[in-house]
């Protein structure tokens, strides 16, 4: 089996489980314009989450596209996440789990890989969660119609679930040896859907209730364009730069709203205003080896518009990583010693608040990796451990274990 | 651009890498196939921008049409009902006409025989009572229906008809009589009325052949259902008790005696045709304020539907439900009820409609199984309910012809609701009496229950 042909095989896989699993994510996810869940590869998720300035033959990384030259096989990369998340309130607490869709990445040299051509498609942000709640409602007594309402007790479940992705298209070009650019088109759809249902139960809240559930579902569809502009730089020895900026845009949202049981529904067109998203990073070996790097992404969704509910608790966003790398060796009779190691942290402002506060989310990782038999594609892994929110101030907390998996494969095919 | 020194091409797959994979990829199915907890309140306080309406309950009590019609069965004329009524109930009132075909008489007998007062012994008509009059101990009320009269003693009275029978003119007034030939007192599952043999004779040669049976002075109230010569359906006590097929109608037994000839025989004449004559009945309620009525047996069914127009656009029924008051003048048997959806052009300006027309054009849309008004009486309950939310949000929508009435009939053989056990609207005659719109504590309505769309008006 070549290596593409084991990568896809392995990304069919991912997908399927992701269909068998009962999904849920944090329950911050379940309000505003959902979770962040970009994800570039399990080598970059090890490391706490830098990659910006990264570039890599063997296994490449599409985190920055400007890293890309230097290919000398089509390049194939499935990513994607498990993660299990605790969550806890004041009063009630609970175990979710997801797995994401995920994210295929496409690199084709030209030129000897002076130059790459990229496709692919990854999510953005999703928001898949449940929640059911105790219905109370006064309502005329079937046995007594006449007589005063009685309190019906029933539930309200909200659903809330969707993703947004973007199918990037683009290209990168090595100027020299020590710079490249790069460029991405991205076709950015999706769906971000609310379903609220109320059961309005029985008096004594047990049997079928006489009263027919309301049900209804407020959908948003996303349609967009944007660009990303990316470039890697090595301005001093073997410190590598990299930045990568997404100019703010604008998402066509259709607006639907159905109610169970009537015909027709309501659909209203919107746009709202992506504010523009920049990353800066920086790498360099430190010690044999060892490297090190860092990254800081900015989102300033203060600036958001189009949607004033969104935009209510919208604040701007940011994340840091930082982390080291032991790269891997095939240094014979090495065993353990030979294998990658990650270590990282993370640290990252959600762009909405919750419970009136700002959430916070800090993450650990460690990752490590194997280069398949003529080094013809890897496989790496990370498992990363986070604390989101606060439980006062948000009223809410989340712990999450996450394990990425990816594989990139590496192809002659000319 | 690469960052990597160079390498050195790496060893074949070890045991320990292949390991390695296997473990990730159990590691990945763990974690894809641990399925989440239930969903509970965690997260409830995070908010959505759905947000729903709260219901509201509105009574509608006002009409937007109404009225009633007379309903009959195509397939089954007046004349091949299986009970025969007898007696009066209020305001409504029946005797018994039959006709028998007793001319084969002489030729049943050898040529040259004697009929005359002293071969004929004597002559009786059997009038064999249905079940449901029996008389009951007032522990078994709840048994057999205390709305039905219970066994009344009354007076029978036997008269011969001037004037050949036509039972098309039925039910209407009594014919015109020749004489009174017979009075007796009786109850009891059978009746034995003898007739005096002279006076058979006259009238078996007069050839009118016509007897009525009505009620005489004297007899305790109430209508009481006697068989009829169509009663032969297996299915009734009365027809189980004697087998299908045993005529349990109004016979007419012969006795015959004639020593000369050696004859000691009887002669069992059935009626040609025999129908209750329902001279009086009680009239209708004069309008929805008096009260709503449904008619079983001479069949006679109201219509009606609310007045929609005050309630707003946009909304989800969460249920509607018409709630009719059961008003104590009641009686009759155990029914279905059942509300169909009709157009109400095949009902208005109609004195009349068939049971078959009804089916073709009716959808169902609520009933209830069994209705037993006497045992709601007796246990002080008030309201009758249907269920018409679907009809009602369908109306909402627009998805109901706008012409589409609600026709509250007993249950009849299409539509469910009509179960074994519950009688034929032909055949028990029944009268369910609701309150009118002009009982002010206790008007018909409809008690709706509504969501409005958050999402409309937009």
């Amino acid at each position: 089996m070549s290596a593409c042909a084991r990568v896809a095989a392995v990304a069919a896989l991912t997908l399927l489980l992701g269909a068998a699993a009962a999904p849920a994510q944090s329950p911050f996810a379940l309000t505003n314009i959902g979770q962040d869940i970009r994800v570039s590869d399990a080598r970059i998720e090890g490391r706490g989450g830098w990659g910006v300035a990264e570039s890599d033959t063997l296994s490449p990384s599409f985190h920055n596209v400007a890293g890309l030259p230097g290919l000398r096989h089509v390049a194939i990369s499935v990513c994607g996440f498990a993660a299990l998340t605790a969550s806890e309130t004041a009063t009630a607490s609970r175990n979710s789990s997801r797995v994401t869709t995920p994210s295929v990445r496409l690199g084709l040299p030209l030129d000897g890989g002076r130059a790459v051509v990229t496709a692919g498609f990854r999510a953005l942000r999703g928001t898949q969660y449940t929640t059911v709640t105790p219905l109370e409602t006064w309502l005329p007594d079937p046995a007594d119609p006449l007589g005063d309402p009685v309190l019906f007790h029933g539930t309200e479940t909200l659903v809330r679930e969707g993703t947004q992705f973007e199918v990037p298209l683009g290209g990168a070009y090595r100027v020299n040896d020590r710079l490249s650019l790069g460029a991405t088109l991205n076709l950015v759809r999706g769906v971000v859907r609310e379903r609220l249902r109320d059961d309005l139960g029985t008096p004594d809240g047990s049997g079928d209730s006489p009263y027919v559930a309301v049900s209804e579902v407020l959908t948003d569809d996303i349609n967009g364009l944007s660009t990303t502009w990316s470039v890697l730089a090595r301005p001093w020895r073997e410190l590598s730069l990299g930045a990568s900026v997404t100019p703010g845009h604008d998402w066509n949202m259709t607006r639907t709203r159905d109610m169970l049981g009537l015909p027709g529904s309501r659909t209203q067109a919107y746009e709202v205003r992506l504010p523009a998203t920049w990353t800066l990073g920086a790498q360099m070996p430190v010690h044999g080896r060892w490297r090190a790097g860092c990254e800081f992404e900015s989102q300033p969704f203060g600036g958001f518009e189009g949607n004033a509910t969104w935009a209510a608790e919208m604040v701007d966003a940011w994340r840091w990583s930082a982390g080291v790398e032991r790269v891997e060796q095939w240094r014979r009779r090495g065993g353990w010693r030979n294998l990658p190691l990650r270590l990282g942290v993370s640290r990252q402002c959600w762009p909405y608040r919750v419970g009136g506060a700002d959430v916070m989310e800090t993450r650990i990782a460690a990752g490590t990796g194997l280069t398949f038999r003529d080094q013809s594609g890897h496989l790496d892994v990370a498992l990363s451990y986070g604390w989101t929110g606060d439980r006062v101030e948000n009223g809410l907390a989340d712990r999450t274990w996450r394990l990425t998996v990816s594989l990139a494969g590496l192809e002659r095919w000319w | 651009m690469s960052q990597l020194p160079p390498r050195a091409a790496p060893p074949r797959l070890t045991a320990f890498t292949a390991c390695t994979r296997i473990a990730a990829s159990i590691l990945i199915a763990a974690l894809a196939g641990c399925t989440s907890d239930e969903a509970n309140p965690v997260g409830t306080a995070l908010p959505g921008e759905l947000q729903l309406n709260t219901q509201q309950t509105v009574f509608v009590e006002t009409l937007a049409v109404s009225g009633r019609v007379a309903v009959k069965d195509e397939a089954l004329s007046y004349d091949h009902n299986e009970l025969l009524y007898f007696g009066i109930q209020g305001a409504d009132a029946s005797s018994i006409l039959a006709h028998y075909d007793v001319s084969t008489l002489p030729d049943s007998l050898p040529a040259g025989v004697v009929i005359d007062e002293t071969t004929v012994t004597s002559v009786k008509l059997r009038l064999f009572r249905t079940e449901a009059y029996a008389a009951v101990p007032d522990s078994l009320l709840d048994e057999v229906h205390p709305l039905l009269p219970q066994n009344p003693l009354k007076v029978f009275e036997t008269h011969t008809l001037a004037a050949p029978l036509d039972v098309a003119l039925y039910p209407g007034p009594e014919p015109a009589l020749a004489a009174q030939i017979a009075s007796q007192e009786g109850s009891g599952a059978s009746v034995f009325l003898d007739l005096p043999v002279e006076q058979f004779l006259l009238w078996m040669t007069s050839g009118m052949n016509g007897l009525l049976i009505r009620e005489g002075a004297g007899s305790q109230p109430g209508l009481v259902g006697y068989a009829a010569v169509d009663m032969t359906t297996a299915g009734y006590q009365e027809i189980d008790l004697v087998g299908a097929g045993t005529t349990v109608g109004p016979v007419l037994t012969v006795a015959y005696r004639n020593p000369a000839a050696e004859l000691d025989t009887a002669f069992v004449f059935e009626p040609d045709v025999d129908v209750s004559t329902f001279h009086a009945l009680a009239a209708p309620p004069a309008d929805l304020a008096a009260g709503i009525e449904v008619q079983t047996h001479l069949r006679r069914y109201p219509y009606f539907f609310p007045d929609l127009a005050d309630l707003p656009d946009d909304i989800l029924i969460n249920r509607a439900v018409l709630r009719l008051a059961i008003d104590a003048n009641s009686f009759g048997p155990v029914e279905s009820l059942v509300l169909h959806e009709v157009p109400l052009s095949l009902l208005a300006g109609r004195d009349t409609v068939t049971i078959q027309e009804i089916e073709a054009a009716a959808v169902t849309s609520a009933g209830n199984l069994v209705v037993d008004i006497g045992q709601m009486i007796f246990d002080e309950e008030t309201w009758v309910g249907f269920d018409v939310t679907g009809t009602l949000q369908r109306a909402r929508n627009g998805a109901l012809a706008p012409d589409t009435v609600l026709l509250l009939t007993a249950g009849e053989d299409f539509g469910g609701f009509a179960i074994s056990g519950n009688y034929s609207p032909d055949f028990y005659f029944g009268r369910m009496l609701f309150l009118g719109t002009g009982y002010a504590a206790q008007k018909p309505h409809f008690e709706i229950t509504f969501t409005p769309f958050s999402g409309g008006g937009s």
